[in-house]
């Protein structure tokens, strides 16, 4: 052990006794066994207690790298609006609880993955699409309003990236725009030829037994209030395949 | 050093270093570097988290309590609420602003150290460290002075479990420190890395 290690681990060992001290002056009942790890724990088990799992690294950081790129310079840096985005806690250290009203100005994923069944051009809600100048070219949200009106980008000279400055929809609008035709894609549906769309992997082995497209999986088939959603103006996307930058 | 369990007087750092045995920056630089480090210190704190965390002393230690209880259980605190305007709110009762924007960082960078986040616009991976060491010396530095049993008896019942957040945060960053010369390219997750124990080196407050 060097002379940092002994140092490190004899300010650790310091801190940890005043903490197990101020737990006994504030009646916090910390257990003999906690009091005894906390007083023992090497700076090492510190580390290995309050280290977040790599899962969660590797996801935040995913989330990190997708939306520093939209994000403003100043917050760039800043990790903490994607570590936590939509979730808020209720208790300050547990896990978090997902709380719709006060979603932050983030698409949520773990919100999106309540779709993952769907088509992938299901993933992005039809509100978004709406309420933003953002046109979704495949799966990625290309910030240029010139193509609102449905101007496709050439896929190899596409810069897009994740808007992430757009309010995320409620779970319930979430299902309800999933769920509700939407008029505007009306004579898009019906022009459409969804032969051309060709869907992931895992896509292909769904079940495409809808009567009204059989691209599209019945997932509803048993529910009596089931409509079969427009698909949205992906569909036009010829002959690309669907991708989802993630 | 005698125990604060025996009731006894004791400081947190007994060492003889000197200031120019840190890693911290040269004086020179330091008030540089603070004030570019002003850039992302407005950031952290606009952070929203709003009313979904009650922001009541009392309940949020019982929290920390209970996990360290359950060591098995631990389950990371997400550090977003430690770098949001209601725990601050909660530190400057007992600190200064000084002191509340030194934890806002060390408890930061530390996040940002433990995830391996390599994005600093305005720092070189150095002078993030550097930074780090001169917020881990200044929260050192302050628990050093609050620490003793002449402010810990003056100090109430909320003082002190602020004072037991701050302990718990501090201890978790300190583990993650190393010493800077140890890091040629910036520290990812699987390399412990920050000079805060540089800081505590020269905390010489005895």
């Amino acid at each position: 052990m060097d002379l940092f290690d002994a140092m490190q681990e004899h300010i650790c060992r310091t801190l940890a006794h005043f903490i197990v001290y101020l737990a006994s002056h504030l009646n916090l009942q910390l257990s003999r066994k906690a009091e005894q790890k906390l007083l023992t724990a090497s700076p090492t088990s510190w580390r290995i207690l309050t280290r977040t799992p790599n899962e969660w690294h590797k996801r935040e950081l995913k989330a990190l790298s997708e939306g520093a790129e939209s994000k403003e310079p100043g917050n760039s840096m800043d990790p903490f609006a994607s570590h936590d985005h939509g979730l808020a806690t209720q208790s300050f250290w547990n896990e978090p609880e997902l709380t719709q009203p006060s979603l932050p100005p983030v698409i949520d994923y773990s919100m999106i993955g309540y779709c993952e069944k769907f088509p992938k051009s299901f993933c992005i809600p039809y509100s978004i699409q709406q309420e933003s100048p953002l046109y979704f070219d495949g799966m990625q949200a290309v910030e240029n309003p010139d193509l609102a009106s449905g101007t496709l980008l050439d896929p190899s000279t596409s810069t897009s990236t994740l808007e992430m400055s757009v309010a995320p929809p409620s779970s319930d609008e979430l299902w309800s725009t999933i769920m509700a035709p939407n008029p505007e894609y009306a004579e898009l549906s019906q022009e459409t030829d969804y032969s051309a769309v060709e869907f992931e992997d895992d896509l292909q082995s769904c079940e495409r037994t809808s009567p009204v497209c059989p691209e599209w999986p019945n997932f509803f088939a048993d529910s009596p209030n089931f409509t079969v959603p427009h698909p949205p103006p992906i569909s036009i996307n010829s002959k690309r395949k669907l991708h989802f930058k993630r | 050093m005698v125990s604060p369990l025996n009731g006894g007087e004791t400081t947190l750092t007994n060492f003889n270093y000197s200031y120019d045995m840190a890693d911290l920056p040269p004086p020179t630089v330091r008030a540089d570097i603070l004030e570019r480090a002003k850039g992302f210190t407005p950031t952290i704190t606009t952070i929203y988290y709003g009313s979904q965390i009650q922001w009541d002393e009392e309940i949020l230690i019982n929290d920390l309590a209970d996990l360290f209880n359950n060591f098995e259980s631990w389950k990371p605190p997400k550090r977003g609420p430690l770098c949001s305007t209601g725990f601050f709110d909660l530190i400057k009762t007992i600190a200064a602003d000084e002191t509340t924007a030194s934890f806002q960082r060390l408890i930061y960078l530390h996040s940002m150290i433990e995830t391996g986040f390599d994005v600093l616009d305005s720092f070189q991976p150095s002078e993030f460290l550097q930074l780090y060491a001169m917020a881990g010396h200044h929260c050192l530095g302050f628990l050093d002075r609050k620490l003793t049993v002449q402010s810990l008896a003056a100090s109430s019942q909320k003082e002190l479990r602020v004072l037991f957040f701050l302990l718990s945060s501090t201890l978790s960053a300190i583990s993650f420190a190393g010493p800077i010369n140890e890091f040629a390219s910036f520290p990812s997750v699987n390399v412990s890395a920050s000079s805060i124990l540089s800081g505590s080196k020269t905390t010489n407050l005895s």
